[in-house]
Order: structure tokens, then sequence, then C-alpha cells
């Protein structure tokens, strides 16, 4: 295969996946950080 | 008698002196003096730049199977092992609160392995083939761990241009990086001040390590190694209950294998492997895809403000370029400088260490692709 047609697609693909990876581990530490100041870091009662 | 003395002459390493010995020699003596003067990395420019210096005395045979530096270089490097083992001291120094406070810095660490495929593709385009392009585009990872992990892997005989020009360019971040950010920022985009850092609870940085090992893994499997020694690292700082093991995993462990790592890197650099075209061409790859990397942070910093209500200062997305704390400090200083009460470090820190996850990611990728 041409080598360039193999680096475009080791860069769609690899940097596609960089973001994809930090963006779902972002969607993650969000959804992660509600939970557990919902339901684990109790408020402190008066 | 004449055969003899011609014998014992010959034996001499003196008279098997090159002058290629002799360059490498003044690149050791130039790191070295960097390192020592200008206190440019010196954990890793001295060990390297010794290691430069006595495998080029001639017919010392460092390099050759069974002496040290082999040793040192075929169960450090080629087994893979020290990359990683340093990655569980990096964790073990990094806080990673500022991620969690403020998630989407993730985002930014990504942009800023724009370098690594821009060096990538200069590099293809100067002749290298796709393992190569990939050991040299990682340099603009600005992480010398996971360049050395990738290079071993993919281009083995680069090892010593890729890894001192990773270290080189990482100890020149305040250089390289302050007229570039000025040039793609205005006055009025370095001034913004950002809301401060929500609070970030013991649990959460408990369960960040975690989560985070299992995604990436789940993933890139191939980045399994480094991301799994770094997240064990964090978990041993940020669960309070292994003091020991975190202290031994970032003074005395990562002393040592910081040792190993840079003699066996400098062990690699002999004159016959060093001195050709290939290896100068890696350093200015080097420099292009540093480059790149704080550009493509620092506009997808400035894209994010287009869309977010809470701006961003744009000079954060800079500190992506993973050359912890290097990357952060340029843009505390560059905010003060604009504004002496304007302190940045702790949110240039988010994209700063997200970027080393961004980093490996990007390597896992490469290994993924391209063995």
């Amino acid at each position: 295969m041409d080598i360039w047609t193999e680096a475009m697609k080791i860069f769609i693909f690899g940097f596609s996946s960089v973001f994809f990876v930090l963006g779902t581990l972002s969607i993650t530490v969000i959804i992660t950080r509600v939970m557990i100041e919902k339901f684990a870091d109790n408020p402190k009662k008066k | 008698m004449t055969d003899t003395l011609f014998s014992f002459i010959n034996s001499m390493g003196l008279y098997h002196l090159t002058v290629g010995n002799l360059i490498m020699w003044v690149i050791a003596f130039v790191l070295m003096f960097l390192a020592i003067r200008k206190g440019y990395e010196p954990l890793l420019l001295i060990p390297i730049g010794f290691g430069i210096f006595v495998v080029n005395l001639p017919l010392t045979h460092l390099m050759e199977n069974h002496n040290i530096l082999h040793i040192f270089y075929h169960y450090g490097l080629e087994w893979e092992l020290i990359p990683p083992i340093i990655f569980l001291g990096l964790g073990a120094m990094t806080d990673f609160g500022p991620v969690i406070a403020n998630p989407k810095t993730l985002l930014l660490g990504a942009a800023a392995q724009f370098g690594v495929y821009i060096a990538f593709f200069f590099a293809l385009g100067l002749g290298f083939t796709i393992p190569e392009a990939c050991s040299i585009g990682i340099i603009g990872g600005a992480d010398g761990p996971t360049t050395i992990f990738t290079t071993v892997a993919l281009a083995p005989h680069l090892l010593g241009a890729t890894a001192v020009a990773a270290y080189s360019y990482m100890a020149l971040v305040p250089v390289i990086q302050p007229p570039i950010i000025k040039a793609l920022t205005t006055k009025k985009e370095r001034l913004i001040r950002m809301k401060q850092l929500r609070p970030v609870s013991k649990r959460q940085k408990i369960i960040f390590p975690l989560v985070t090992c299992g995604l990436v893994c789940l993933f890139v499997p191939a980045s399994a190694a480094l991301m799994a020694m770094f997240m064990l690292g964090n978990f041993f700082r940020e669960s309070g209950v292994v003091e020991r093991l975190s202290g031994a995993a970032q003074n005395e462990l990562m002393n040592i294998v910081t040792i190993f790592l840079g003699i066996a890197v400098g062990g690699t650099m002999s004159a016959e492997a060093f001195l050709n075209p290939k290896a100068l061409m890696v350093f200015g790859m080097g420099l292009v895809a540093f480059s790149f990397s704080t550009i493509g942070g620092l506009l997808l910093a400035k894209l994010m403000n287009l869309f977010s209500k809470e701006k961003i200062n744009p000079m954060i997305g800079a500190a992506g370029v993973s050359a912890v704390p290097m990357a952060a400090r340029v843009v505390q200083k560059m905010g003060t400088d604009e504004d002496p009460r304007n302190f940045l470090l702790m949110h240039a820190m988010g994209p700063n260490v997200a970027g080393v996850i961004g980093t490996v990611v990007a390597a896992g990728i490469f290994l993924t692709m391209a063995q």
C-alpha cells in the first residue's frame, strides 16, 4: 500500500482515537464525580 | 620484539580513536555542560552524556554482549522494563486534582499531540519509514519514557537520537514555547483570569487512576504497560496507606532506573550509530514536533473559548505539551508577566498532566498500527 495512504490512516485513526479516549475519560470523570458527590461524599449534617 | 610492541600499541584504545569518537565526546561534553551549568534536565543529561563519552572510548566494547552498558540496554530498554518503572514514579509524583476539577482540560492534552502527527508526516517526507516516523513523531509528546518505549519497539536504531532530542527539547520548553504563545494569543486573551478550581475529594482522587487505567487500557491495550504503571504509582500516592511504596517509587526506584536509563541511552550513541544525516534530521523534527504540539493545544483552547461561557486562558493549552511541570510553569510565568495577580499554574497543570495520558494513548496507537 502507498506509504502516504497508510500514513493518513494512522493520522486520522490515531489523532481521532486520542480525542475519543480522552473525551470519553473526561465524560467518565464528570459522571464519576457527580455520583461520588451525590452518594458518597455526604453533606455535613447541621 | 617489534611485533610485541606493535601488538601492544594496537591493543590500546588510543590507537583506534577516530574523528567520529572525538565528535561524540564533544556532544557528550556539551550535554554535560548544559546539565551542570545551565541546569537543563541534569538527571538525564548527565548519565546520557557520560554514557556517550564512555561508549566512544575505542575497544572498551561496553555495548557488546555481556558488558555493562549492553546489560542495562538489553534488560532495561529492549525488555521495555525501565520506561514503565519510570512511569510508576511519575504517577506517584503526579496530582490529578486539576484534571478532575476541570475535566475538559483532558481535551487540551489531546490537542497537544498535534505536533506528534505533524512531525510524523515531515519525517515520512524526509524518507523515513513509517515505524521510524512514528518514533520521531512521538518526540512531540514531550515525554521521555514514552519516546524511549515507542522507539525501542519501532525503530531501536534511532533510540539515541530520539531520546536525546526529547530530553533536550523538554529542557528547552521555556525557550521554545513563549514566542509561539505570544504569536498565537492576544494580550486580552493572556489576561484572562480563570475561576478557582473546584475542590476535589480524596475519594475522587482514589477512583481516578482506576477509571483511567481501565478505560485507556480497554481502548488501547498497547499502552497498558505505561498506563498501568503510571496509574499504579498514582494509586499508591492517593490511597494514603502505602506511603513507603509511594516514597520508594518517587525516590529510590526512580533514581535507580534513571541512572540505568540515562547510561543505556547514552550507550547507544556510538559514532557509527549516531553520526549520520538521519540523526540530525531527528533533532530537526523534534523541534517541529514540540512547536506544533504547543500550537495544537493553544488553538483548541481558543476554539473552546468560542463555545464556552466560562472563558479559559488559552495559554494553558500550551501546557498540554507534557513536559511536566516545565510547560505549566512557563504558562504561569507568562501569566504573571502580563498580570502579576493572575495565577495560572494549577489551571495549567490540568492539561500538563493530561498531555502525559494523551502521549501514552498516541504511542499505543502507533504501536498498534505501525508494528
